[in-house]
């Protein structure tokens, strides 16, 4: 006797349409489920290109508003950075220079009883010190100085006086170098090229020395004012004034 | 062809086609976001700048009635041209005051030379035109060093502010001699310069004309402007 299957074929096990197709049908739910996959990464990069090209429109809008107000504003910028450069270069100019107030009372203080001037000539590095009316080689001696100069002309009573003011001068705040010109004891009134040429002021009493000698200072901290006053300088030395510059003024 | 190779081939297909797919499409839609998200990031940024610049700018306009008492100041200090009256007017007082004879003075041709070409940190525009003058005077020593002293105290300058009550003047050099009436009185000639600004420069160059403009406030939302009060600024 032969057992007969009375089962349906397609309700049978393991005889579904799946066992029918070979598994196309999970390749086929795979491939969906990776479309679906892609499709949703695909709307959402896209959606996120939106809107990031509706933040890039917002930004650079306001970024333009903001460029367009900060132009608006720029005068005053510009306009504060045109007093912060004039203060400073005033501040500059102002603290370069030289004090020659405290330097002539610096040197009163120490210039002894027994000694008298005839004439001081001053300069600032690069500049002449005293032009024509100081001798040519105290002149030279200041112009060689790195910082401000003066330069000296007088009369003592013995060489050890001008020794003395030389020791002196030292003393007196900023100096830095006193060099002696001449010192020479003369026989007459006006004894001594040096003191001579100074003019003005007669000469040393007989017997007495007439001394030239410069005295160095250290330049100012910052220094702008050799740089942009030795043009000037030169070109402004009294009784020597260039035919090519214009005078204006008045003359006592 | 079995089932079994049908079945591959199919599972292939589908894995080239995935492949191209993310290759040719979601790829470069991804890269576009990228893209997009450094191109967001840079206008941020820009955003961020000019916002910055609005700051600093408002700062400067809030500070511009002082600078501009500054500029004026600095300008009787260092004015646009010569003023020679007033620096005539200046010695004169001074002399008064120091109680010396002002004798003469004579002012030289500008020169081109930069005063501030030393100057760390000093912009192009604030060069000034070097002005040589002689001035000569005679007095006694005393009072001729009280004289040199409040010359160049027109202009005192400290670590934070500058002080001006006349022209900038350097002294370039001094000379004292006997005068001829005899010691003790003195002659001094002087050799100073002053400093003119520049020829293309005016006292206030780039002075905003309508300092009572509106503020403009930009925020994420957009901008908006509000008056601003009357600046009480008079030149």
């Amino acid at each position: 006797m032969r057992a007969v299957n009375l089962i349906p074929n397609e309700a049978r096990r393991g005889s579904g349409s799946s066992s029918r197709s070979g598994g196309a049908v999970y390749v086929l739910l795979g491939v969906l489920a990776v479309a679906v996959v892609l499709v949703t990464v695909y709307v959402l990069a896209s959606n996120r290109i939106s809107d990031q090209k509706a933040q890039i429109g917002a930004l650079q809008a306001q970024a333009s508003q903001a460029q367009g107000a900060a132009a608006r504003l720029a005068p005053y910028v510009e306009f504060a950075k045109l007093a912060q450069a004039r203060a400073a270069t005033i501040r500059q100019i102002a603290t370069s220079r030289f004090d020659w107030q405290a330097a002539l009372g610096g040197l009163s203080r120490v210039v002894p009883a027994n000694t008298s001037l005839q004439s001081l000539a001053g300069a600032v590095a690069g500049a002449t010190p005293g032009g024509s009316a100081t001798s040519a080689a105290a002149s030279a001696l200041a112009g060689n100085s790195a910082g401000p100069s003066i330069a000296l002309t007088g009369c003592s009573d013995t060489h050890d006086d001008v020794a003395r003011l030389m020791s002196r001068l030292r003393l007196v705040n900023g100096v830095t170098e006193v060099t002696l010109q001449s010192s020479t004891k003369g026989g007459g009134a006006q004894s001594g090229a040096s003191v001579s040429s100074a003019g003005g002021g007669g000469g040393c009493p007989a017997g007495s020395p007439s001394f030239a000698l410069n005295i160095a200072f250290a330049a100012p901290a910052t220094g702008v004012t050799a740089a942009a006053a030795s043009p000037q300088a030169a070109s402004s030395t009294p009784g020597t004034t260039a035919p090519t510059t214009t005078t204006t003024g008045g003359t006592k | 062809m079995t089932g079994r190779d049908r079945l591959v081939a199919i599972i292939v297909a589908a894995l080239v086609a995935t492949v191209a797919a993310w290759i040719l499409v979601v790829g470069p839609k991804r890269n576009e976001a990228a893209k997009l998200g450094g191109q967001v990031t840079a206008a941020q940024k820009q955003l961020d700048s000019a916002k910055g610049q609005i700051a600093a700018a408002e700062l400067d306009r809030s500070t511009y009635a002082r600078n501009y008492q500054v500029v004026a100041e600095l300008g009787k200090a260092v004015p646009q041209d010569a003023e020679t009256p007033s620096l005539i007017y200046q010695l004169q007082n001074a002399a008064t005051q120091a109680r010396v004879d002002f004798r003469s003075v004579v002012l030289a041709q500008s020169s081109s030379s930069s005063a501030a070409s030393a100057t760390p940190g000093a912009t192009a525009g604030s060069t000034s035109t070097a002005q040589p003058i002689t001035i000569s005077f005679q007095g006694n020593f005393f009072h001729l060093a009280n004289f040199l002293g409040r010359i160049e105290r027109f202009v005192v300058a400290t670590n934070n502010k500058v002080s001006v009550s006349g022209r900038l003047m350097t002294l370039n050099g001094i000379n004292f001699a006997a005068a001829s009436s005899g010691f003790p009185h003195i002659t001094a000639t002087i050799t100073a310069t002053t400093y003119l600004l520049p020829a293309t420069e005016s006292l206030t160059t780039g002075a905003p004309s309508t300092p009572s403009a509106g503020t403009s406030t930009v925020s994420g939302s957009g901008s908006t402007t509000s008056p601003a009060p009357a600046a009480a600024i008079t030149p």
